[in-house]
C-alpha cells in the first residue's frame, strides 16, 4: 500500500468509522468487542485496498467483511465449546451480559438471537434492501423477511422497548 | 409492526449509534493488524508448501505405492439417516405416572414445588394436571442457574417433561421463581422406567443474559434422566450432521450444548439401541417467560405487624410457603403487568386490585386458615385468554 493509498484509507476511516462502529456495536452488543471487530474489518479492507477499484465500493466491501467476521467469530467461539464432565465454576467473559442497561434498545437487541439481530441492524440501521441483507448473511430473502418480522415482534413485546415507548409518549 | 413502528426503530437506532465515538487511532491500529494478518498469511502459505512436499515423501514409504488419501472417517451411526419410526407411546403411559423418585438437591426441592405450581397451568375450570418432581440441581456455571425437571401432562393425553431454568440462583436453597427464569417443555419421545428420557431445552427467547461456559454462551440444555440407579448415561446426537456425544456417571445428565440456533435431528441411543429420535428445533414452550421487572415493596403501615410478604412474578400463582393462621388480616398489594392482581386463600378469593404500581388495600379483616395456601396471580385482560404475567408484592399485616 503506497503513501497515497494510506492517506485515502485514513480519510475513509475518519469519515466512516463512527457509523461502522455503530453497526459493530449493535451486532456484538459490546463496545470492546465492537472495536475489535471493526479493527479487524478495517485491517482486511486495508489489505484489499489496492484491489478495490471503485472507491464507492469500499463501504460495501468493509461492511461485508464486518458481517462475515462477526459470523466467523461466533462460529469459532461456539465450536470451541466442548461439553465436559465438569462445568467451570468461574465466570467467563459474557459480552452480552455487559450491555449497558442504560440503553434499553441496545439491551433489547442483545436479547435477540444472533442472526435475528444482524437482520435488524442491517435492515433498519444500515437500511439495506432485503436482497442485500440476504446476500450478506448467506440466506434467502424469505429468511430475511421472516427473521425481520419475528425480530420486530420480539422487540415490540420487549419490556425495555415497551417502557421506552411509554416514556416517550408521555 | 407498522410503518410508524419501523420508523421509530430506525430513529432510535440512529440515536443509539450516534453516541459511538471511535478511537482516534483506529486507522493506525487497523494498519498494524493488517501487517500481522499479512505476516500470518505468509507463514501459513510457507507451512502449507512444506507439508505439500513432505506428505508425498512420507506416504510414499519404501514401496512408494501408497499415495492414496487416508480412509475416510467412518460416519457416526447416530448421524446416519434412518427410516425407523418409533410408535407413539400409548396414552396410558403418562409422564406423571412414572414412579421414579425425586433425585437432586434436597435444598432445592421447595423451589421445585413452586416452579411446578407456576408452570403447570390448568385450563380454566379444569383440575391441575398431575406433576411429579424428578430432579433439581445447580448448574455450576457463571450464570448461576438452577435446573428443575418434572414430568407432567400439560395437554390432555400427552406426556411431557418440563424443565425450568431459574436465574439467578444465589443464594441457593429456597428460591423464589425469579425474573429471568425460563420454563420449557417438550413432548417426550418415549418415557418409561426402562428407557432413558432425554430432552433438549432451547431457551431462545429467554430474557436476560444467557448462561456461559467460559467465553461461550449457550442456548440449549441437554437433560437426560435415566432410571434411578443408572450407572452412566451415554448420549449421542447430531447437530447439523456433526456427531455430538455427552456422557456422565450417574442417572442424571445435564449439559449446556450450544447456541440458540442449534438445530438438527436428535436421536437417543441406549445401549446401542435407538430408542427415540425427533427434531430438536421445534420444541414447545410451556407458559410464558417471566420477564417483568419487579415492583417496589409495599411498605408496612405504622402500627401494623407484618405477618407475611409475597413477592414474586409469573403466572399464574405461587403458593404460600408456610401456613400461619391469622384471625384478622389486612392485605396490601402493589403489582404491574396484568390488568389486575387477584389473591386467594386456597380457592377462596380474597380480593383483587388494579395493577397500576400503586399500593392498594386488597382485603381487610379476613381470616386466614393455617392450611390455606395463599395464592396470587394476574387476571387476564381477555376472558378465556391465558393467564397474564404479573409482578407483585403483597403484605399480610395485622393490628400491632
Amino acid at each position: 500500500v503506497d503513501e497515497l493509498a494510506r492517506e485515502e484509507f485514513r480519510a475513509y476511516v475518519a469519515a466512516r468509522s463512527g457509523a461502522l462502529l455503530g453497526t459493530a456495536t449493535l451486532l456484538t452488543g459490546d463496545r470492546a468487542l465492537a472495536e475489535d471487530l471493526l479493527q479487524t474489518a478495517l485491517a482486511r479492507t486495508y489489505l484489499a485496498w489496492g484491489r478495490i477499484r471503485r472507491r464507492e465500493a469500499v463501504d460495501a466491501y468493509c461492511r461485508r467483511v464486518l458481517v462475515t467476521t462477526y459470523s466467523t467469530w461466533w462460529r469459532r467461539k461456539w465450536r470451541g465449546e466442548v461439553p465436559t464432565e465438569r462445568l467451570p465454576e468461574r465466570a467467563g467473559s459474557d459480552p452480552y451480559g455487559q450491555v449497558d442497561e442504560g440503553v434499553p434498545l441496545r439491551a433489547a437487541l442483545a436479547r435477540l438471537p444472533r442472526r435475528m439481530r444482524a437482520v435488524v441492524v442491517l435492515r433498519y440501521w444500515e437500511d439495506l434492501p432485503e436482497a442485500e441483507v440476504a446476500e450478506l448473511l448467506g440466506c434467502s430473502v424469505g429468511t430475511v423477511k421472516s427473521q425481520a418480522s419475528r425480530a420486530l415482534a420480539k422487540l415490540r413485546a420487549d419490556v425495555d422497548v415497551v417502557a421506552l415507548r411509554e416514556e416517550e409518549s408521555r | 409492526m407498522s410503518a410508524d413502528d419501523e420508523r421509530w426503530l430506525r430513529d432510535r437506532l440512529t440515536a443509539v449509534v450516534d453516541t459511538e465515538q471511535p478511537p482516534a487511532d483506529l486507522a493506525t491500529r487497523a494498519e498494524r493488524t493488517a501487517g500481522r494478518i499479512r505476516r500470518r498469511r505468509f507463514g501459513t502459505a510457507a507451512a502449507v508448501a512444506a507439508v505439500a512436499v513432505a506428505v508425498p515423501l512420507v506416504l510414499g514409504g519404501a514401496g512408494g505405492t501408497d499415495r492414496g488419501l487416508p480412509p475416510a472417517r467412518p460416519t457416526d451411526p447416530a448421524c446416519l439417516p434412518s427410516d425407523q419410526v418409533l410408535p407413539d407411546q400409548p396414552d396410558a403411559v403418562s409422564a406423571a405416572d412414572v414412579t421414579w423418585p425425586y433425585r437432586g438437591d434436597p435444598a432445592l426441592r421447595p423451589t421445585l414445588d413452586r416452579v411446578m405450581a407456576a408452570s403447570v397451568n390448568p385450563d380454566p375450570g379444569e383440575p391441575r394436571p398431575p406433576a411429579r418432581p424428578l430432579y433439581a440441581g445447580r448448574l455450576a456455571e457463571p450464570a448461576g442457574s438452577a435446573v428443575f425437571v418434572f414430568a407432567t401432562r400439560l395437554t390432555a393425553g400427552a406426556p411431557w417433561l418440563a424443565v425450568a431454568r431459574v436465574l439467578p440462583a444465589e443464594p441457593y436453597g429456597d428460591l423464589a421463581v425469579a425474573p429471568d427464569s425460563a420454563t420449557a417443555g417438550a413432548r417426550l419421545p418415549r418415557l418409561g422406567p426402562e428407557v432413558q428420557v432425554s430432552l433438549l431445552v432451547p431457551v431462545e427467547g429467554a430474557p436476560g443474559p444467557l448462561p456461559a461456559t467460559g467465553w461461550d454462551r449457550y442456548g440449549n440444555l441437554l437433560v437426560a434422566l435415566g432410571p434411578p440407579g443408572t450407572d452412566r448415561i451415554d448420549y449421542r446426537a447430531c447437530y447439523r450432521g456433526r456427531p455430538f456425544t455427552a456422557s456422565g456417571a450417574g442417572d442424571v445428565l445435564v449439559r449446556p450444548v450450544g447456541p440458540v440456533d442449534a438445530t438438527g435431528r436428535l436421536r437417543v441411543v441406549d445401549g446401542g439401541r435407538l430408542v427415540a429420535e425427533g427434531d430438536v428445533g421445534a420444541p414447545v414452550f410451556a407458559g410464558q417467560n417471566l420477564v417483568l421487572p419487579g415492583v417496589e415493596p409495599v411498605p408496612v403501615p405504622a402500627g401494623r405487624r407484618l405477618v407475611q410478604r409475597l413477592t414474586g412474578q409469573g403466572e399464574p400463582q405461587l403458593p404460600r410457603t408456610a401456613g400461619t393462621a391469622v384471625p384478622s388480616a389486612t392485605l396490601l398489594a402493589r403489582c404491574r403487568g396484568a390488568e389486575q392482581l387477584t389473591v386467594a386463600a386456597a380457592d377462596r378469593p380474597l380480593g383483587r386490585v388494579p395493577c397500576d404500581e400503586q399500593v392498594h388495600v386488597l382485603a381487610e379483616d379476613v381470616e386466614l386458615g393455617e392450611s390455606e395456601p395463599l395464592m396470587a396471580g394476574g387476571v387476564p385482560e381477555l376472558r378465556g385468554g391465558p393467564d397474564a404475567p404479573v409482578a407483585y408484592d403483597v403484605v399480610v399485616v395485622t393490628a400491632g
